[in-house]
């Protein structure tokens, strides 16, 4: 990426304590712009010189961990992969941060994400099987694993869930990411528990509340298509039902 | 399957969709492209109501239509509220507000068919 000509950027971060603040704010902040800085950069220049009671989530740096996400400029984005330059050249001219929208606030940009974790849960995001342990491993043929490529990548980030209005609306609905979740399962070949995860998901809670509205996919850091998992999870549910599956 | 539920309410959500598609093309091509009058009389439609391909083409309209139209206001209400009673009475009183509006759409249509 070529460099950008300029010596600081203009930061503005969203702020607020539940515990001592009636309302939130935006604290505005000028950094000083290195190049290949990303917005965890910036933020760790307001922690570490300006203000250290700052909070925010980060862990491997790399866009793997998934926990810097946050709501920078109008987009769901990881603090840690998005470069200042990338931004700015978007036409913005200062970065604004803010956390995962829709979810409740902990600590500026700290969200509580009880209710995404608890749905992830509940789809038991682990292989199930029915046969006895082979004696090396559960083997997979390319086209096996093709199916569960997209959807393996997903690294739990919550941006999926916080742009869903279904999840805004329906405190019981399942969400997308916990739904492609389960049709990461039901699609592996070595799962053996395709019918009561289909049965888990499809129902009022779950797959039908989808309104394929496609902000989950468009959110998603990693350019996961959830949407498109969650219909197939609705063609196999029903599929699953005309074979009077039990 | 055991706690899959509202599986053949979606799925016919999905079939009366394609239904719809259907029988509007055919409805808005009969009602502005096709046949010589430039003005519409109650007698003209009810000399082509009375061919079976109309008659199923207006039943299915309607029929289809609000199928579809109420599976849509009920998946917006479930937004909010997914207990198992008020979905129920949701359900139920759907189902009745559908009856209703068919009965008195089919009559019309009957009568229509009737001159």
């Amino acid at each position: 990426m070529a460099k950008l000509d300029i010596e600081r950027i203009r930061l503005k971060v969203y702020r607020f304590d539940p515990e001592t603040d009636r309302e939130a704010r935006i604290d505005t902040h000028d950094v000083p712009y290195v190049d290949g800085m990303t917005v965890l950069d910036a933020l760790f220049h307001v922690l570490e010189k300006i203000d250290g009671s700052l909070a925010f989530r980060f862990s491997c740096r790399e866009g793997i961990c998934g926990a810097c996400a946050m709501f920078i400029n109008g987009s769901y984005r990881l603090a840690c992969e998005t470069q200042v330059a990338r931004v700015l050249r978007e036409g913005h001219r200062e970065l604004h941060v803010m956390p995962l929208p829709h979810l409740p606030v902990i600590k500026d940009l700290v969200v509580d994400m009880t209710r995404f974790w608890q749905n992830y849960e509940a789809i038991a995001p682990w292989i199930v099987t029915r046969t006895a342990d082979p004696e090396k491993e559960r083997l997979q043929s390319p086209a096996q694993r093709k199916l569960i490529d997209e959807y393996v990548g997903c690294i739990l980030c919550g941006s999926c869930f916080s742009s869903c209005p279904s999840v805004w609306t329906g405190r019981e609905y399942l969400g997308p990411n916990a739904m492609m979740k389960t049709y990461r399962w039901v699609v592996d070949s070595r799962d053996d528990a395709a019918v009561e995860r289909l049965g888990r998901a499809g129902n009022e809670k779950g797959a039908w509340r989808c309104h394929t509205i496609f902000n989950c996919t468009e959110a998603c850091p990693k350019k996961i298509n959830q949407t498109s998992a969650i219909q197939g999870l609705k063609r196999r549910t029903v599929a699953a039902m005309l074979r009077g599956a039990r | 399957m055991r706690g899959a539920r509202g599986v053949w309410g979606w799925l016919l959500q999905r079939v009366t969709a394609v239904g719809l598609a259907v029988v509007l093309t055919v409805h808005l091509y009969v009602l502005h492209f096709a046949g010589e009058h430039a003005v519409l009389t109650v007698a003209d439609v009810s000399v082509r109501l009375r061919t079976l391909t109309f008659i199923l083409v207006d039943f299915g309209l309607l029929a289809f239509a609000l199928y579809h139209g109420l599976y849509g206001l009920r998946s917006v209400i479930l937004d909010y509220t997914t207990r198992e009673s008020t979905v129920r009475a949701v359900t139920v009183g759907l189902w009745a507000l559908g009856s209703i509006a068919f009965v008195y759409g089919a009559l019309a249509l009957l009568l229509l068919i009737k001159g």
